[in-house]
Formats: C-alpha cells, structure tokens, sequence
C-alpha cells in the first residue's frame, strides 16, 4: 500500500557493520557458562586432590630419599599412583560429551536453532564465537592441570621406580597430551552434535568415538611417531633396561630379542640355549625402544596432530552446519 | 519484498514446495495460506535462509539472497511454537537478542514488555504460549527489520491472546510501515488484517494477489441448476455447488460492469469462501500474469 | 494522506470504532458508517479529530490499509479532511437532503413498495431485492473511483482477468 511504503523506514542505528564480536561474546558467555564452569570445577577439584596430596606425597619423598615408595606403599601412594590417573583419564571424554556435544544437539533438538540462526550472525559465526572461547579456556585449564600431573607423578616415576610415565595410563596425561585430547573430545563433541541433532545420543557418539581414537593411538600409533631406535640392552633388577626407559605401549610392543653380534635375531629354538652358549657366542640382548629424551618432543607431536585433527573436525562441523536444512 | 523463481525444495524423495514463481510487494500484510503440509513452513524457512532451495531461486527484500547479513537483519522471524531459550529469563532473552542483532531498539522492547505485563524476571519456560509468542514477536520488532515474517503466529493461541498479538503487529505496522508475511491454516478473520494473499496446496501456488482485487474479481452466481450446468462450460468457475433446482457457480468475472447471465443474481464472495473454493480443487489457480492455470 | 504518530491534540478523540466481524458489510465501510452515524447523532462535529490509524489498530487488530481506505472515502465523501503530520479531522456534514426531497423520495418509494407488493413480492424479499441492489450500487460507487485501485509505485499484482 503506498502510504505505508511510502512511511518505509530508514533502519535506525548502525546497521552496516556486522554484530561485533564482543556481543558475540557475551552470548557465549551467557550460554555457555554454566557449562564451562561446570568442567572447570571439576578439573578443579582433580587439581586440589592433585595439590594436596602431591605435597604430602613430594615431602614424604625427599624425607624419605630414593627407594621412599618401597616403605611407603602401605601408606598408599602407590596404590593411588595407580588407580587416579584413570579417574583423571574419565575428564576428556566428560568434557566432549558434555560441553561438546550439547553445543549444537541441544538447539537442534528444541528447535531453538530457528531463533538462533535467524539473528544477525548467522549460524557460523554464532557456532565459531561460542566454540572457540570455550576450547581455548577448557585445552588450557587442562594444560595446567596436566603440568599440575607431571608434578605429582615426578617423586614416583623417576630413579628406580617400577611406576613409568611411558605407561599407557598415565602418558596421555601430560600437558600436552592432556590439552591435545582434551581439544579433540570437545570437537568430536560438536561435530557429533551437528551430525546427529539429538543431545544423548550426540553424547555417547563422543565417547564411543574417543573411545576408538584412544584405543587406536595407544595400540598401534603411538609408538610410531618417531622410529624407535634399536640397541644393546641390559637386564637390571627392575626392568630397566641399560639406563634406558623403553617405550611402553600395550605390553608386546616393549620389544626385547637375543641377537647374534652381526644383528640377526635368534630362532626359537636357539633360544633353548644356555647361559654358557650365549656366553660363548656373544649372544646379546636387543632392545627396541624410545629414549627418555625423546618424551617431551613425542608428547608435542602427540599435541600437534590432535589439534590439528581437532581443526578438521571443526572444519566438518562447519560444513554439515552450513548445509544443514531446518 | 520476495520473488521466487521456479522454487522447489525436495526432502529425499517428496517436493514439498514445487514450481513456486511468487512476486510479493512491500508494504503489506501478507496471508499465506494453505492446508498442513502445503508448503508454507517451508517457503518461509526458504525465505529466512534455514533452508536451501533444491531448485529455482529466492530472493528477499531488495534482491538480497536469504542468510546472507543483509537478509538476517532485515528480517525478523518466529518460527512455529515461538522457540526461545526455556532457561533464560525474559530480560536475558532480550539482551541476548540484543547481542544478537545489529540495531535494536532497546526502549521500544521493554516497553511493550511492560505494557504486555510480561514479568522481567520469569523464565520463558514458566510463560504461558500466548505470552512466550507474544515475546518472540517483541525480539522480532525490536530489531526493527523491514520485513517480519511469522510461521502460523496464532495457531496456540486461544481468541484473546489472538487479538493482543494481532493488534500488537498491526501497531507496529501502522508505526513503521513494516511488511508481514505470516503463515495460517485458519482462514477466518485473515480478511480484516492481510492485504495480500498466497495461498499453497499440495506444494504448488494456487493464488496470489491482492485481497482488493480477489475479491472483486470474483463473484458468486446463484440461479437454476439446469441453466448452470449449461453455462458451466462458458463461465469456468472455480467452484460449483448444485443441488436439485438451484446452483451456486463462484467465477471470476471482470469487475461491476461484467454482465450476469439471464436468471441469475450475483453476490460478492468473502475471502473464506473464496480460498475455500480454491483449495477445494488444486487443479484452478489464480496468479497474476500469463501463467493462470485454468482446468481444461 | 499520512499516519499519524503523535498523540491526540487535546484530549481522546471523541468516538472509538467497533467491528462486527459477521455482519458481511466490508471493514473500512463499516467504519465509514460509524462515523456517519456519530455525525448524525452528535457525537462528533466540525474540528473533531478522528481516532488516529494506529489507535484504531491496536483495538479493533485490522489492518492499518482499511483504516486508511475508511478515512480517504470520509474525505471523497467531503466528510473528513487529513492534515499532514496532525491527524483527521471531521470538516464539514453530511448533506442534508431537504425536507421536500425527502418527502419526495419517501412517496416514491411508498409506490415502489406498493408495485412490488402486487407483484407478490413478500416483506423478506423486497428487503433482499434492496440489499442487493444497495450492494451493487455502493461497488459502483467505490470502485468506479480512481482512488480504490490506487496502489502507486506498487503495480496491482493479483489482477484477475
């Protein structure tokens, strides 16, 4: 109707920028606080067990010299040492099933996206501006809490222990293993969500997925980030071998062989040999293992294809968003 | 304010919107009407951008492609069931749609939360459905978007909260010379409040135009049924309806100078009738241009 | 003419429309009527302000565009004048018929009604003969103007043939 055409408004306000990135952010901050909290108190509460017991645990060492784990076991530090780290193994997955998956499922799921999208941002702005806040925060907080871990292990795991940080239960818990996992369970998470649109089932999605990626990164492709050496061996009491700390992956890939000086291996049944025949033909022990020098560039390289990973899982995300029909 | 092109959108192997060539001017207040899953959620998800046409195009505002910035702020939408976020209260919806958009007419918003007696504090969960609709379309208008678009705004609403809503949208159209599309399968009291009307059935456009003219370019002749039968093949009507000695024939006609056949009376047609009569029968159509589809 | 945003100079407008929804006379008719009818009995008179467009359509929720068409047929009527930016106000009256024309018309009318009572016409269908007849004259009345198919810069899309 021409009279109210011709009333047509001119949009008051800037209306030719884009909606800024700082109101974007309280967005975020207003959806995604709760959540976010939630996993950091949680980390929290693991880091205040860590510290408290770390304290106790770093003074009783240092009274108490090398070997102070031998006299303390009843005390129960070994046993802890043994059984938290599974605990603290449980928060990347929590946290992708969690703060990650909920991300897109949950509006997906009330429909809530068909407010949400229809604002000013747009949809892929709206998933980056809530996404990347919250994993920056949560993949630091787990790299701290992960230092925090080094610390607390470091009385049991040096010297003679038995107890090694190689060990499959404990060696994605370093910082930058931790923050890496920790980074790719929250972006399976959204990816998951975006996929599957309905919020529980997103969340076991996430786990069963971090389930597999975990199994197969401590099976077959963790010792295979860089090509272990191999070298003379010497048993010593506690399963050491010649000073080196070898690689521990699942038991077998800790690969131990009999050779001849020349480096063949020994058949089976030269191995019935005794003592006095290897003696006698120089028959060595063979060890094929990592260097304990090697740990923190193996931990960054472990850090460096999570993330990169975690980037193409959002990138994914990105990609069924964008094409996703209401 | 939109034009589809030949739009079609195809989920797996059903068309729920098909062939769809639409021009709809501004500055009005536009019914879309049609029978469930007729298409008008999806024509209108189409044209906020939730949705990607499978075939033809669709344009908004001033050529604007859907979802693009442009579009998102020139354009406030309610979805069907009003979804907001349940746990939020109302005045934290507001500021996160404040937040969410580039202008916003802060004022304007509590005021008419206000004098909606709203409370600030309540949560959108605890709101009754007529007050939550009444909240989405407030975060609509605040915005202040050229055009605002509603999926089937009343469908929840029991008769009072129809009104307030209603005379709140109306408002705001006589204030700021905004266009409405809104979406409806009730077709009575659409003649008080759209002016322009797009009726869908079965996925395809039956009818669009201006009520104005609908109206006046239909008719209703009522005179005996032999001689209507007979004129049947000449006048073409949209509907018939013939008992023993009487006949109704709902035609198109060309105006108050357009002669009616010996014996009968013409009456005017109410716009219930009339999309009644069309979405009686796919098959007839009303649209403007060279394309009227009549029945063979 | 132009809606009018600003509040009522000097107090509420002197009349409040109504609709009837199921009565089949058009929106903007009906409020044409009611408006003629408060001149008629005195609740309105010259100078008064007509309730503005957005008043109107926040109490009756009807579109905005019959408020208008209502009030542009109460200034072809010569009934009501818009003055730009302020609002519409009653200017002038209803033309008064003359006693003697009246009269004239009432005797026409009688031997109308008569011719239509020997031709065994009964009270119901003389009152139907009437209401259509009223009908068509009013569209032509309406629609024989400019002014109801003037949509400007639009173009009328929806015209049927």
């Amino acid at each position: 109707m021409t009279a109210l055409a011709a009333q047509a408004r001119t949009p008051s306000g800037p209306s030719a920028r884009p909606v800024s990135w700082r109101k974007l952010a309280w967005v975020t901050w207003r959806r995604q606080r709760a959540i976010t909290a939630a996993a950091l108190a949680v980390m929290a509460g693991a880091a205040l067990i860590l510290v408290l017991s770390g304290l106790a645990m770093h003074h009783t060492a240092a009274r108490l010299g090398p070997g102070w784990w031998m006299q303390t076991r009843s005390t129960g530090y070994y046993s802890w040492a043994e059984n938290l780290p599974l605990l603290l193994q449980a928060i990347p997955i929590l946290v992708g099933a969690f703060v990650g998956a909920p991300l897109v499922a949950r509006e997906a799921e009330s429909g809530t996206f068909r407010f949400a999208w229809t604002q000013g941002p747009g949809r892929l702005r709206l998933l980056t501006s809530q996404l990347v806040p919250v994993a920056v925060i949560l993949t630091a907080a787990a790299a701290g809490l992960g230092a925090l871990i080094a610390w607390w292990l470091g009385p049991l795991t040096t010297g003679e222990s038995p107890m090694s940080r190689w060990s499959v239960s404990r060696v994605d818990l370093f910082a930058p293993s931790l923050a890496g996992w920790l980074l790719v369970s929250l972006t399976l998470g959204v990816l998951c969500g975006a996929a599957v649109r309905r919020t529980v089932a997103a969340m076991g999605a996430t786990m069963a997925g971090y389930v597999v990626l975990a199994y197969l990164t401590a099976t077959r492709w963790r010792s295979n980030y860089l090509t272990p050496l191999t070298g003379p061996a010497a048993w010593s009491g506690n399963g050491t071998y010649g000073g080196h700390v070898i690689a521990l992956g699942a038991a077998d890939e800790l690969t131990t062989y009999y050779a001849w000086p020349d480096g063949r291996r020994l058949t089976i049944q030269q191995l019935n040999h005794g003592t006095a025949w290897f003696n006698q033909h120089h028959i060595a022990l063979m060890a094929v293992y990592q260097p304990g020098s090697r740990f923190w560039p193996l931990q960054w390289i472990e850090f460096g294809w999570l993330a990169a990973l975690s980037l193409l899982l959002v990138g994914a995300t990105l990609l069924i968003i964008r094409r996703r029909a209401a | 304010m939109l034009e589809a092109c030949n739009l079609g959108r195809r989920y797996r192997r059903t068309w729920a919107l098909r062939e769809c060539s639409l021009t709809v001017p501004a500055g009005h207040v536009v019914a879309l009407v049609g029978p469930n899953g007729a298409g008008k959620t999806t024509l209108l998800h189409l044209a906020v951008g939730l949705t990607a046409a499978t075939k033809g195009t669709i344009r908004v505002l001033d050529g604007l492609q859907p979802g693009c910035a442009d579009a998102l702020a020139g354009i406030g939408f309610v979805a069907q069931d009003a979804p907001l976020y349940r746990h939020l209260s109302v005045t934290d919806t507001l500021h996160l749609a404040r937040n969410l958009n580039r202008s916003w007419d802060a004022q304007a918003a509590t005021s008419r939360i206000a004098s909606l007696g709203l409370p600030p504090g309540k949560k959108v969960g605890a709101l009754s459905g007529g007050q939550q609709a009444q909240l989405a379309l407030t975060i609509a208008l605040a915005k202040r978007p050229q055009l605002l678009i509603l999926d089937e705004p009343l469908a929840r609403l029991d008769p009072l909260a129809r009104h307030e809503f209603m005379s709140l949208l109306m408002a705001a159209v006589a204030e700021d010379g905004l266009s409405v599309i809104f979406s409806s399968h009730v077709v009575a009291e659409l003649e008080r409040v759209a002016d322009y009307l797009v009726v869908l059935n079965g996925g395809r456009l039956q009818v669009a135009g201006e009520v104005d003219d609908l109206l006046a370019g239909h008719r209703v002749l009522t005179g005996p049924a032999d001689l209507a039968t007979a004129a049947k093949a000449q006048l073409n009507p949209v509907r018939t309806s013939v008992a023993g000695a009487q006949a109704h024939l709902l035609c198109r006609t060309s105006g108050p100078g357009d002669p009616v056949p010996l014996d009968f009376i013409a009456q005017p047609v109410s716009l219930e009738e009339l999309v009644l009569a069309y979405l009686r029968d796919p098959s007839v159509a009303a649209l403007p241009g060279p394309e009227m589809a009549v029945p063979a | 003419m132009t809606i009018d945003k600003q509040s009522k100079q000097g107090g509420a407008p002197p009349i409040v429309f109504r609709l009837d929804a199921a009565s089949g006379v058009p929106t903007y008719l009906q409020l044409v009527q009611q408006v003629e009818q408060a001149l008629r009995l005195g609740y309105l008179s010259q100078g008064d302000q007509l309730p503005t467009v957005k008043d109107v359509v926040a109490a009756l929720a009807i579109n905005p565009n019959t408020v208008l068409k209502a009030y542009r047929e109460l200034e072809h009527r010569g009934l009501a004048v818009g003055r730009p930016g302020q609002g519409t106000f009653i200017e002038g009256t209803l033309r008064h018929v003359g006693i003697a024309e009246q009269n004239s018309l009432r005797k026409a009318l009688v031997a109308w009604l008569q011719s239509a009572d020997s031709a065994g016409l009964d009270e119901d269908g003389i009152v139907a003969i009437f209401h259509s007849a009223l009908r068509d004259f009013r569209e032509h009345r309406v629609t024989g103007r400019p002014a109801g198919r003037n949509r400007g810069a639009e173009t009328g899309t929806g015209q049927v043939a």
